[in-house]
């Protein structure tokens, strides 16, 4: 799919310059696999002990911040290729359930750009 | 009978597994990588460790490869197999045992002896104990806080899979002797036909008088023995 989306750039420069687009364009549609960036958000379910956010907020105490609740989550950026932004997301829903999140213990979010 | 110790990057119980099988019980025993194979054997011990630096969350990287699915068929073949800490962390991460293993409640690693009273005899790595038996293993981990949903708890007790409880000296499974917050204090559990065992403290820790105790030498001898039935 690389090799595909180097020529389609290449179609795509040509027919700015010759003044084509939309016929390339279509075609563009077609064969152009997109490169996505996803945003992944995984925490723990609410009501979820979560000792790190517990520790970090004792610690904003310490410090003299009133904080009424600390909760961690880890961000994950991913980059990968795909035809539309909702196939993008249909893709990393499964890879979650796989393996970036654990459906026992989290909650995650899903963001595409 | 042979058994298979399998080594993922970052195990480091390995070598004491294998002491224990092959010095102590005269079991032979292979070391062996994750990418090889382990068919032809008679059982399957995960062991400690920090597989893939705990990445992601511990156990998920090795749980991912494809030597899980081969421990799977060998789990339904009847073998034994059993995970221990990392490897605890790895059965569930698979699948191969319900449950999640957060983050201590305490959240510091935590490396101590602790009092396990034996739940249930009738599985392959307990027969040798008594039943309501108080035994002395350690544990070292700082992601063993053992958490399973309301329903699926139920079905761990009524069905009688819950291996291991931490316990104090009584053999009371009191608060203050739950050292990572797990659950209603447990240890270890199996799958529903017993033959997978997870459990966070270390019997290859304890399989020998001149390490303070060599209680855990029976969950080895009993997984022997039940591998010698077939």
């Amino acid at each position: 799919m690389g090799g595909i989306s180097c020529i389609c750039h290449l179609f795509l420069r040509r027919a700015g310059n010759a003044g084509e687009s939309i016929h390339f364009y279509r075609i563009n549609a077609i064969w152009y696999a997109m490169k996505y960036r996803a945003e992944i958000t995984t925490q723990l379910k609410e009501g979820m002990l979560d000792p790190e956010g517990a520790t970090i907020q004792r610690a904003l105490l310490h410090l003299g911040y009133d904080v009424s609740a600390v909760h961690t989550a880890k961000k994950l950026l991913i980059e990968l290729e795909a035809d539309s932004a909702y196939d993008a997301a249909k893709m990393m829903d499964v890879m979650c359930q796989k393996l970036l999140a654990n459906p026992v213990i989290h909650n995650y979010s899903i963001k595409i750009q | 009978m042979k058994f298979a110790i399998i080594r993922f990057g970052g195990s480091n119980c390995d070598m004491d597994v294998h002491h224990i099988l092959s010095d102590v019980l005269n079991v032979h025993t292979d070391l062996v990588w994750y990418k090889d194979s382990i068919e032809g054997y008679d059982g399957v011990v995960i062991p400690g460790g920090f597989s893939y630096g705990d990445y992601l969350r511990a156990g998920s990287i090795a749980a991912s490869t494809p030597i899980m699915e081969s421990v799977k068929e060998l789990a339904d073949d009847g073998k034994p197999v059993i995970g221990i800490c990392n490897g605890f962390q790895i059965l569930v991460e698979s699948g191969l045992l319900p449950g999640a293993l957060r983050t201590n409640i305490y959240p510091k690693f935590c490396c101590k002896w602790v009092d396990l009273r034996v739940e249930n005899t009738d599985t392959a790595f307990t027969s040798k104990f008594r039943e309501g038996e108080v035994v002395r293993i350690p544990i070292a981990h700082k992601e063993g806080n053992f958490f399973v949903d309301d329903s699926t708890l139920s079905d761990l007790n009524s069905r009688q899979r819950v291996a291991f409880r931490y316990v104090d000296r009584g053999g009371k499974a009191v608060p203050a002797a739950n050292p990572n917050g797990s659950v209603e204090n447990i240890a270890g559990i199996v799958n529903d036909a017993g033959n997978v065992l997870g459990m966070m403290p270390h019997p290859e820790r304890a399989s020998e008088s001149i390490l303070g105790s060599d209680d855990g030498r029976k969950v080895f001898e009993s997984m022997v023995e039940y591998a010698l039935q077939g």
